[in-house]
């Protein structure tokens, strides 16, 4: 599993593939909770074995639909999410984090709760699953359709940018034509 | 100085170089900064609470001192370890406060706003860093505020919300999110409504409320300045040639 993960860091040719596979956390994210109790001072015994209990019953899972999360070993939590809800993707990493290369991912829908509704943690490759999201999400896709149109906003500049190139041949076009003209109006006979 | 507590903040904090646009939008994807009166305004604000620590500090001691120089019954070792403790107190004071400026000038440099044809991020922190991406279809609310400090300075906050409510904490000056993560800032930007225009522009090519339809309808959509000027340009020059070409027919 861990070879897998590794070799989609290297291969963002084929990024879907790589986030389908996505299944554990990182160890690094363990040792991330280790440091964490540990700051957490006396707290520690109660925290560290739950934050244990927690890094070993994480599990994600991403498919076409949505991401589903699912967590506990005595109160099971899960959490299934549709990529179309996706209100605001947020990258989060303390410095703690970024030392030992992750960060959060904080997925919300339009619900009532200030706080994420899901937090992808635990990965390296946190940006790809950012970006995974992203072009999941809701006003993100548009480049994969061939109707420019059904995207407002992007659709001007994709259509100028094309127009133009029309528009100059079509003033070459004409350029010709008027050339052509004058080189006969000049020599009548030919 | 300064640049050495840049350089060491950027090795032992690993902050992260420039932000990337979102996949699919790098050719539109236009950044912003902090205009350079935000560090200005940071350096008020520092300037005011730095002050107000200074000034909380000192004076009750001071007035102990004054209080105990002038009755004789007490030995001048009282007074001098008051003293003593003052001038400590005043030194990790200032040492702090020069500590807090420079994170405010890293915080002020540690900040990007990008905006895409489709959707905004914003990046900002130094100890945790954030990046916040929104699509302009889920965005609801658009705000500026401005404080009277800021409307000298002639920059403004530029609030982004979307969809969901929650009771977070409000943001802090210094923040771009609060505890509430449906709300993103821009902070301290002079173009404020130029980029809220922008926005609003962008927000109108979608009919749905943003609560996560699907997008599969849209409004027409509408030619875009930014995006049609070059269009324009072309359009005029084939113009031109087309009235040339009539002249030179028209011609005996």
């Amino acid at each position: 599993m861990r070879r897998r993960l590794c070799s989609n860091e290297t291969v963002p040719a084929q990024p879907d593939t790589g986030i389908f596979a996505l299944e554990r956390p990182q160890p690094s994210l363990w040792k991330l909770y280790v440091i964490r109790c540990i700051l957490s001072g006396p707290a520690i015994f109660i925290t560290l074995p739950y934050h244990y209990f927690r890094y070993l019953t994480l599990r994600y899972r991403f498919d076409e639909e949505g991401i589903h999360m699912k967590v506990g070993i005595l109160f099971r939590r899960e959490v299934n999410l549709t990529y179309a809800r996706i209100q605001d993707i947020h990258l989060s990493s303390g410095f703690i984090q970024r030392w030992l290369g992750l960060a959060d991912v904080q997925v919300q829908t339009a619900s009532g709760n200030s706080g994420a509704e899901l937090v992808i943690e635990g990965f390296r490759e946190f940006e790809a699953i950012r970006d995974f999201l992203y072009s999941r999400m809701r006003g993100a896709r548009g480049d994969s359709r061939p109707a420019a149109a059904a995207q407002p906003g992007h659709a001007p500049q994709a259509a100028g940018e094309g127009s133009v190139e029309l528009l100059l041949q079509i003033r070459d076009e004409l350029r010709r034509t008027r050339e052509a003209l004058e080189t006969r109006s000049q020599h009548p006979d030919v | 100085m300064y640049s050495v507590f840049r350089q060491l903040a950027e090795k032992w904090l690993r902050i992260p170089p420039e932000p990337e646009p979102p996949p699919g939008d790098e050719a539109s994807a236009r950044v912003f900064r902090a205009a350079p009166k935000f560090l200005q305004y940071l350096k008020v604000m520092w300037g005011i609470t730095t002050g107000f620590s200074f000034l909380l500090a000192l004076v009750p001691i001071g007035i102990i001192i004054a209080i105990f120089a002038d009755d004789g019954s007490y030995k001048g070792e009282v007074v001098a370890a008051l003293v003593g403790v003052e001038v400590l107190l005043l030194a990790v004071l200032s040492g702090h406060a020069l500590f807090r400026l420079a994170l405010v000038h890293l915080d002020y440099e540690k900040r990007w706003y990008l905006v895409t044809d489709r959707s905004l991020r914003i990046r900002e922190g130094v100890a945790t860093v954030r990046e916040i991406t929104f699509t302009f279809a889920n965005i609801q609310n658009l705000s500026v505020t401005q404080g009277p400090i800021q409307r000298l300075l002639g920059i403004a906050d530029l609030k982004v919300e979307t969809a969901g409510g929650g009771s977070g904490a409000s943001a802090q000056q210094h923040q771009t999110v609060g505890l509430n993560l449906h709300t993103a800032y821009f902070r301290g930007i002079d173009n404020a409504e130029e980029l809220k225009g922008l926005i609003a522009a962008r927000m109108r090519g979608h009919k749905d409320a943003g609560l996560g339809d699907r997008d599969d309808h849209h409004a027409p959509v509408q030619e875009l300045p930014a995006a049609s000027l070059s269009f324009n340009a072309a359009l005029e020059e084939v113009l031109a040639e087309a009235r040339a070409l009539r002249q030179a027919a028209a011609k005996p």
